[in-house]
């Protein structure tokens, strides 16, 4: 019925490919819209990050143990109750016990649940293969989008607030540039880094 | 007959897995409900203490006008050793970027007392210029007469948001002079 892939994955294949060979926002262009909406500071990029981890782990690991009980025809409705009941369960707890946190990240955590690195990680990983392989898949994809959240969120607060983490640190002489924070900040930053991690892969496999 | 049999089956396996879905978030809803509902109502006390210091009462049921009724929330009203201090006022409205919601306190003697923006999604570095704690739209909302407020100017880059604050305070000052002369004829 299924015709599943017979491969191994290693757990060190897993993180490259989540980490950089097909990191969620660099390599897959997934998740852009909350990748550019958000990443306005080192502190709501990482928080975003962590969430998205949290939800594409769990939802990776029950998809991957229903992949059997989800028939093909009801997959892509199944997958979004699924995702949608984790992403739910992030939203209470932040604005529970994090409610700076939730004031600042605001509508972006419950559109989790459409951000599209989670449904294409069910869709193209967790649904077709083991239980183990798709938990990693979830946490490395996970840690590739964090990590790339942090770098767009340094790059914009640093020069578009001065400041890390908020904490300023570039002195009185700096004046920040505004438009960084701003959404066509945002496209800037991340076409350039795009750009900067596709120069860095050619070269490398140029060496190879 | 066979196909019948299919779709029965999915939906019954789509009902079970939106079924223990149901399950889990009405388990975590039950655990954090409480805690938001505390900090929400703690949030709102602190707010209003500072901007007059006093026990509050939620008035019930006070009249409002259609067009009111959008941006007033609750209306508590202050009250120290006996004597009715102002009034604090719920006030949503809508800015450039989405809902600001805020508390506005005008006292018995018509003076707006201060403004505290709870929540509000407006552009940042441009249209949050209006409603920064420490801008320059706040602080001449401080402390002023209600007559004072049409010269309020907004800030410049920021006049959407801006206006929508001034028309929420106005709207907060024409419901407590209200409030204040049934006060006074009963």
């Amino acid at each position: 019925m299924s015709r599943r892939q017979k491969k191994d994955w290693s757990a060190r294949q897993l993180f490259r490919n989540g980490l950089l060979d097909q990191n969620p926002i660099f390599g897959q262009l997934l998740g852009m819209c909350s990748a550019l909406a958000v990443s306005t500071s080192v502190i709501n990029g990482f928080t975003m990050g962590l969430c998205v981890t949290f939800v594409l782990t769990l939802s990776n690991l029950f998809i991957s143990l229903l992949r059997r009980f989800i028939l093909p025809q009801i997959r892509i409705a199944a997958y979004i109750v699924i995702v949608a009941g984790f992403v739910t369960v992030v939203d209470l707890l932040l604005k529970a016990y994090f409610p700076s946190l939730a004031a600042s990240l605001g509508l972006f955590i419950p559109l989790i649940v459409v951000n599209c690195v989670i449904l294409a990680r069910a869709e193209s990983f967790a649904s077709k293969q083991p239980v183990a392989p798709s938990l990693l898949d979830g946490v490395s994809m996970g840690l590739g989008y964090t990590v790339a959240m942090v770098v767009i969120s340094s790059v914009r607060e640093l020069l578009g607030s001065g400041s890390f983490c908020g904490i300023r640190i570039l002195g009185d002489w700096f004046s920040p540039a505004m438009l960084l924070i701003s959404p066509v900040g945002g496209f800037l930053v991340l076409g350039g880094l795009m750009a900067g991690v596709s120069w860095l892969k050619n070269k490398r496999k140029k060496k190879e | 007959m066979k196909k019948q049999q299919n779709s029965l089956l999915l939906a019954l396996r789509l009902t079970a897995v939106v079924a223990v879905t149901t399950l889990l978030l009405a388990v975590v809803n039950a655990v954090t409900a409480p805690v938001i509902a505390e900090r929400v109502r703690r949030e709102g006390m602190q707010a209003r203490e500072a901007l007059i210091p006093g026990s509050a009462a939620l008035l019930s049921s006070p009249e409002l006008s259609e067009a009111e009724a959008k941006t007033v929330g609750d209306i508590y009203r202050i009250t120290r050793d006996d004597a009715v201090q102002g009034y604090c006022v719920d006030i949503s409205v809508n800015g450039f970027g989405g809902t600001i919601s805020m508390i506005v306190a005008v006292s018995v003697d018509r003076n707006i007392l201060g403004v505290k923006i709870l929540s509000h999604s407006e552009t940042p570095g441009i249209g949050s210029k209006a409603v920064e704690e420490d801008g320059a739209l706040l602080a001449a909302l401080k402390d002023i007469p209600v007559r004072g407020v049409h010269s309020v100017e907004g800030i410049s880059g920021a006049t959407v948001s801006s206006k929508a604050i001034l028309s929420g305070v106005l709207t907060a000052t024409q419901v407590v002079e209200r409030l204040e002369q049934e006060r006074g004829g009963a």
